[in-house]
């Protein structure tokens, strides 16, 4: 069974064991834990609320931490090296005892105290940054800044005014005020700076005419005092110092980081926690006894039962099917060479527990339109080396291992359809030398089944057959799955009555090519399936002329069929344009005509185009593979919904949890 | 060079540069998208790219077919087709389903793409999804592509 038969389970134990059962049941990892609902058994049993530390706290502390501490890691231990690195395995023991070592609470004080230190530089360091902006403009004036404003006589004005308004300025103040002094101290593109120096009664006016002649007046309130030169060199020597300052806390934070290595495994240990306690709120207790309920697959109640009857002495233990109205939690169970499949599924939604799985029948037709549309044995090969490579040499697990195997099967079949339809990294044998025109002729005109270049209608027409052969087998599924429910009836009605109509037609359109008694049939599956949609498509409603009417209006969902098995042409199309890119790139290579750097160029302009043409069609491929199993194949019978089984268990994030090292 | 030949050439320029006229509109509008969401959450980076690099396709529909009618006519071989005025305008028929479809289909898988973008930054676990919506734009572009490859196909020299 390609779903997973899921089992309910009730453990009832003495609270004495509670914290040993949930941190067995965890490291078993193959039960979901779930809440006891209001209208169940032991409803009326208390919650159990005793947890005392505050693990997700922590776990913030310590995320805190590793997130700082991370950022200043030595070079070389980021990038490549840590991505490829698989996990490091450790011990369930020795984290309990590690995180009992380390004191976290002091390394996070200590980081904190250097991440508020670094803050508050950094906002030293933009203020200064701003006087520095501000001073820039004004570094020819030789007047202290600080005094400015609190001389007894005088008063300074400095500001920017627009070049066409300064000569009407100059004589307009002249003209108000009798005591002034203007200097330029400089010109930009449209703009003049100038200082205004006055006595302290004709300030007001000053201002005015100033506004007036639209001077941008510049307002110093910092704290530095000096002349523009000397805040300017006073603020570098502050900023040096900040820098300083903050190189030696970096180094500091480095050692911290090198010290406290174990802070991976420590968030590790604490995330594990955090997941049992959550556990523990879905627990009910009476007195002197608690009850964990549960889902668990089938084929592993017997490893349940072994653990509890080695570990435990008092307890008690009872397995059920699920009642019809639960919503059980799904997982699928597939073939191992099926599996990588389920992504695919996965991508979509799960089904529902009580329905079937499709994915043994979608790998594949999955398989095939993806060889189909990547269609080179070059591509195909290096897909398939890759992804092997990475399976083997990152040691990836779960769901990382599933994605790339299923690309690995993805590139076996692009080899497979690059040799049908002949191309190999386009055209690339056909500039193999002539004395191997032998291989090209083998592997070429031997082993190809089509030439879409020349002839792109016979495997236009395989896309589209197979195209046919997926939407029959949607709808089969569909009247085998109302078989199953004893829906017969609908089967008939809903099913069979279109697959009589579409086999009509298409008998229909090739009759020409058959014999006489073929056309006849044809004629008569044709219409004995129009007779029974228009006779029972209308069915729901109860009227009779509407039931006709509904009847005849099914009919046109004909076209939506049409348009369903004209899609596939995009597996032909797709594989046609991988072929001819990749001859598009071998011919630009080709036409490098240099001499001594000519062959780097050409070797280059091959890496480069067929790099990139594996990237796109391999990803247009895998798009509109998915597609056409989502939209043509899936809408004929699947229900989606399911949620995903999620066992209890060890889940981490840096290490990697073993029995014992 | 015989005035045929002069058609053939604007039908593979015009596939060529409507179709890249349209994925570019189109990248861009998801890459606008792409690059606000990723102020936010720079690790989506992979993500985003993929989803602005899905109208891209058009434009290289539309280099491949003008590749096709450049190889079709005897350009790269060296040796010009004769073509009559007839054959010229053939092959320009042809590859108007690529130019006009590739232009439209980019722009609008761009608008879709950018949506879907918008999609994964709240819903990450929902990647899947947002990467076939666009794909049911591009389907469009695919058809032309295969309209104007079996039109093209079709023209004798």
């Amino acid at each position: 069974m390609a779903i997973s038969k899921i089992n309910k389970f009730h453990i009832f134990a003495h609270l004495s064991i509670k914290e040993q059962l949930l941190k067995e049941l965890q490291k078993l990892g193959c039960a979901e834990i779930m809440h006891i609902g209001r209208k169940t058994a032991f409803h009326d049993w208390e919650n159990v609320n005793d947890i005392s530390h505050n693990t997700s706290t922590e776990l913030n502390k310590v995320k805190f931490c590793i997130d700082l501490l991370s950022s200043y890691q030595e070079k070389g231990e980021k990038g490549l090296k840590s991505l490829f690195s698989s996990k490091e395995k450790v011990c369930y023991e020795k984290l309990v005892e590690l995180s009992k070592n380390l004191d976290y609470d002091k390394l996070y004080q200590q980081c904190k105290e250097f991440e508020d230190e670094l803050n508050q530089l950094k906002l030293k360091e933009n203020k200064l940054n701003a006087v520095q902006e501000e001073l820039q403009d004004w570094q020819e004036l030789d007047l202290d800044l600080s005094t400015m404003n609190q001389s007894s006589y005088i008063r300074y004005l400095l500001g920017k005014i627009p070049k066409n308004n300064y000569d009407h300025f100059i004589s307009e103040i002249s003209k108000k005020i009798s005591n002034n002094f203007i200097q330029l101290l400089g010109e930009g593109k449209s703009e003049a700076k100038i200082v205004i120096i006055c006595l302290k009664k004709d300030i007001e006016k000053m201002t005015e005419v100033a506004q007036q002649h639209q001077v941008e007046v510049y307002k110093y309130n910092h704290p530095f005092s000096g002349t523009p030169g000397q805040i300017l060199k006073e603020i570098s020597k502050n900023k040096k110092e900040i820098s300083e300052k903050r190189t030696q806390i970096e180094l500091e934070l480095k050692n911290i980081f090198k010290k406290n290595k174990e802070i991976y495994k420590i968030f590790d240990y604490l995330s594990i926690n955090k997941e049992k306690e959550e556990a523990t709120n879905f627990l009910k207790k009476s007195k002197n006894t608690f009850v964990i309920k549960g889902w668990i697959k089938k084929k592993d109640i017997s490893y349940l039962e072994k653990m509890l009857n080695e570990k435990f002495k008092a307890y008690e233990v009872h397995f059920t099917e699920p009642e019809e109205s639960e919503q059980v939690p799904v997982s699928l169970d597939n073939h191992k060479l099926v599996q990588p499949f389920e992504v695919i599924t996965e991508l979509y939604s799960l089904p529902n527990y009580s329905e079937m799985d499709p994915t043994p029948i979608l790998s594949v037709f999955y398989f095939i339109f993806f060889g189909l549309c990547l269609s080179d044995v070059g591509y195909g090969a290096v897909l398939a080396i890759l992804c092997y490579l990475a399976i083997k040499k990152l040691a990836l697990e779960g769901s990382a291992k599933k994605f790339f195997t299923l690309l690995y099967y993805c590139g076996i079949a692009g080899i497979l359809g690059g040799i049908i339809v002949g191309s190999w990294f386009g055209d690339i044998l056909s500039y193999l030398p002539s004395p191997l025109g032998g291989v090209r002729y083998f592997l070429i005109d031997k082993l190809s089944l089509f030439n879409p270049t020349d002839n792109p209608l016979p495997l236009l027409i395989l896309s589209i057959a197979l195209g046919i052969i997926q939407v029959y087998t949607g709808i089969i599924l569909k009247f085998l799955d109302n078989l199953n429910k004893g829906k017969l009836a609908d089967g008939i009605m809903d099913q069979i009555s279109w697959l009589l109509f579409l086999t009509g037609i298409i008998m229909v359109l090739v009759q020409n090519m058959m014999a006489p008694f073929f056309g006849k049939m044809a004629w008569i599956l044709l219409i004995s399936g129009i007779i029974i949609l228009v006779t029972t498509q209308g069915r729901a409603s109860k009227n009779i002329i509407m039931r006709i009417g509904g009847g005849i209006l099914s009919l046109y969902d004909i076209t939506g069929y049409f348009s369903d098995v004209l899609s596939y042409s995009r597996l032909f199309a797709l594989g046609l344009a991988t072929g001819i890119i990749a001859t598009m790139f071998n011919m630009l290579a080709n036409m490098v005509n240099m001499p001594y750097i000519g062959i780097f160029l050409t070797l280059l302009i091959l890496l480069i185009g067929h790099v990139f043409n594996l990237l796109i069609s391999g990803l247009s491929a895998f798009i509109h593979d998915a597609r056409l199993q989502y939209v043509e194949f899936f809408t004929k019978f699947y229900k989606a919904g399911g949620i995903s089984f999620k066992p209890f268990g060890l889940k981490t994030t840096y290490t990697k949890v073993i029995d014992k090292e | 060079m015989t005035d045929g030949i002069v058609l053939a050439y604007l039908g593979a320029a015009l596939s060529i540069g409507l179709a890249g006229s349209g994925s570019a509109i189109g990248v861009g509008i998801a890459g606008t998208t792409g690059t606000g969401i990723m102020t936010e959450d720079p690790s989506k980076f992979g993500l985003v790219l993929l989803l602005q690099a899905l109208p891209g396709t058009q434009g290289i529909y539309g280099l491949l077919v003008g590749f096709l009618v450049l190889t079709r006519i005897g350009i790269f071989a060296g040796v010009p087709a004769q073509l009559t005025i007839d054959q010229g305008w053939q092959i320009l028929y042809s590859c108007l389903p690529i130019a006009i479809a590739g232009f439209f289909s980019g722009i609008y898988q761009g608008k879709t793409s950018a949506g879907s973008i918008g999609l994964i930054s709240r819903r990450p676990e929902e990647t899947g999804k947002a990467v076939v919506m666009p794909a049911m734009v591009e389907t469009y572009a695919v058809l032309a592509l295969l309209g104007s490859i079996l039109l093209l196909n079709g023209v004798v020299i």
